[in-house]
């Protein structure tokens, strides 16, 4: 019970968790030109390049590709930000847990809602793209389940950066795993690529969480299908995630702060 | 009413001993460090403690422990009331973000409403004298600057039991002796302040006992200048 008082008293914290990750963003892009634009920018440069290059080697259509590779990379860069920078989350956070008992929760809130404010100012760039390229009349209400797609990859970034947060803290090997697990991910997950369709059924794509992710987004916009396995899949994960955090709770709160 | 009871305290810091790794086990070589050992004490409401002790005796980690920062492996700790803790001279401030951004998560992390927060803001930058150099980033500000700042985050206090670490001493003499004023102004019989410091001067100034740390033991505790006449003859 400790565990969801303490995801609910750091939820309750909003302003400061708000406030952290609005001052990050905003460090990071201290001096910069065109300051946070850089969020957008860098998607658009990283869908325009590849567009042009991966059209060509793998023959497809550019137009379907480019919208296949945007909503596949935005949705990875989210997944992939709140993995990497989970193995900091609490070392950040160093200074304020060495000074006073807080919930763990307000820092992994911190986290995830910095990366949701990266993953809205993405739409700035996808939807618009999505109208121009398809038309007014590809939008479509299977789109919504795009949108509660999102809220399910949210939900599982949360709990899984609060535990990846107390065991990279714990075993320092786990921040430098991190990186390089991520890169192979991102290789192996079907998001510069589509499928090929005799092996869309295959184990190395259905064993694969991140394909299940990727297709809550993916499918209803681009095939207006509800990925209904994808959905079982990461519910499923959300249940482990969430579990795993409740186990280790109550040995971690107050070891945290000795790791650190 | 305002109190602290520690009962049979004792606590170990874990550590691994300098450059220590790649032995594929990482607790492999984990060493451990008794830091407080059967403590006990009862402090109770209108009580300003000096905490007395040489370098790595134990008085951070004693306040740490009050401040529920800490969990002792054995003994348990209660306190009465609100606890504001305030450890060590740089800790809680950002480098990178101005002077009035830090003290805004200083107010958030107390948990203030938006409203106070504003008006504590605009208190301590008058207090403090910073002027417009609370906009710029604390990374450009010099020592005396930032000591101000840190003195304007413990301004933020609506707590009755204070614990201060090496909070103040900095700052030149002027802003010192208005930081005294004000400390003592919050200071009434309804709190306890728990204060480590190594001047003297501060110490006797704010405190009317001390409790005297040493090697994690609890050596002394009671009137101040008894126990800090103790604690110069255990320095020599």
């Amino acid at each position: 019970m400790d565990f969801f008082k303490d995801i609910y008293q750091g939820f309750q914290r909003k302003r400061l968790w708000k406030k952290l990750a609005v001052l990050e963003l905003k460090s990071r892009f201290q001096g910069a030109f065109i300051g946070a634009f850089w969020i957008v920018l860098a998607l658009m440069i990283k869908v325009g390049m590849l567009s042009l290059i991966y059209s060509m080697v793998l023959e497809k259509d550019i137009k379907d590709y480019v919208l296949f590779l945007a909503l596949g990379l935005l949705t990875w860069n989210f997944i992939s930000a709140v993995i990497v920078t989970s193995g900091t989350i609490f070392r950040k956070a160093a200074n304020f847990l060495q000074q006073m008992d807080l919930p763990h929760s307000i820092f992994v809130y911190q986290n995830v809602y910095r990366e949701i404010v990266s993953l809205l100012m993405y739409q700035l760039f996808v939807l618009p793209l999505l109208v121009i390229i398809k038309g007014w009349d590809f939008v479509s209400w299977v789109w919504l389940w795009s949108f509660l797609g999102y809220l399910m990859i949210i939900a599982n970034a949360f709990f899984v950066s609060m535990w990846l947060g107390w065991l990279s803290v714990r075993f320092r090997d786990i921040q430098s795993l991190l990186a390089s697990v991520v890169m192979i991910i991102f290789l192996v997950t079907p998001i510069l690529w589509p499928p090929p369709e005799q092996f869309a059924g295959s184990l190395y794509f259905q064993l694969n969480p991140f394909y299940h992710l990727l297709e809550l987004i993916r499918s209803p916009i681009l095939q207006g299908v509800v990925p209904v396995v994808s959905w079982y899949v990461s519910m499923g994960l959300l249940v482990f995630n969430v579990l795993t955090c409740g186990l280790f709770y109550r040995r971690v709160k107050h070891r945290l702060v000795l790791w650190l | 009413m305002t109190r602290i009871c520690l009962d049979n305290i004792t606590f170990s810091y874990k550590y691994f001993p300098s450059i220590s790794g790649g032995l594929l086990k990482s607790n492999a070589g984990l060493k451990s460090q008794t830091a407080l050992s059967g403590v006990s004490l009862e402090i109770n409401h209108g009580d300003r403690v000096a905490l007395l002790g040489t370098n790595g005796s134990g008085k951070s980690t004693l306040l740490k422990i009050v401040a529920g920062i800490y969990r002792p492996e054995q003994g348990v700790v209660t306190t009465v009331g609100r606890v504001y803790s305030f450890l060590g001279r740089n800790v809680g401030v950002m480098p990178q973000l101005s002077g009035y951004d830090n003290l805004t998560v200083r107010g958030l992390l107390m948990d203030l409403p938006d409203e106070e927060i504003e008006q504590k803001v605009q208190e301590i930058i008058e207090f403090t004298e910073l002027g417009d150099d609370i906009h710029r980033p604390v990374s450009t500000y010099s020592m005396g600057m930032r000591a101000r700042l840190t003195f304007g985050m413990l301004m933020f206090i609506e707590a009755d039991i204070m614990l201060i670490d090496e909070g103040l001493g900095a700052g030149d003499q002027f802003f010192l002796e208005k930081a005294r004023n004000f400390i003592n102004g919050l200071l009434d019989n309804s709190k306890i302040l728990l204060f480590a410091n190594h001047s003297n001067q501060l110490l006797r100034q704010f405190c009317n006992k001390a409790l005297l740390v040493d090697r994690g033991k609890v050596l002394a505790f009671g009137e101040f200048e008894p126990v800090l006449h103790q604690y110069n003859h255990l320095k020599k």
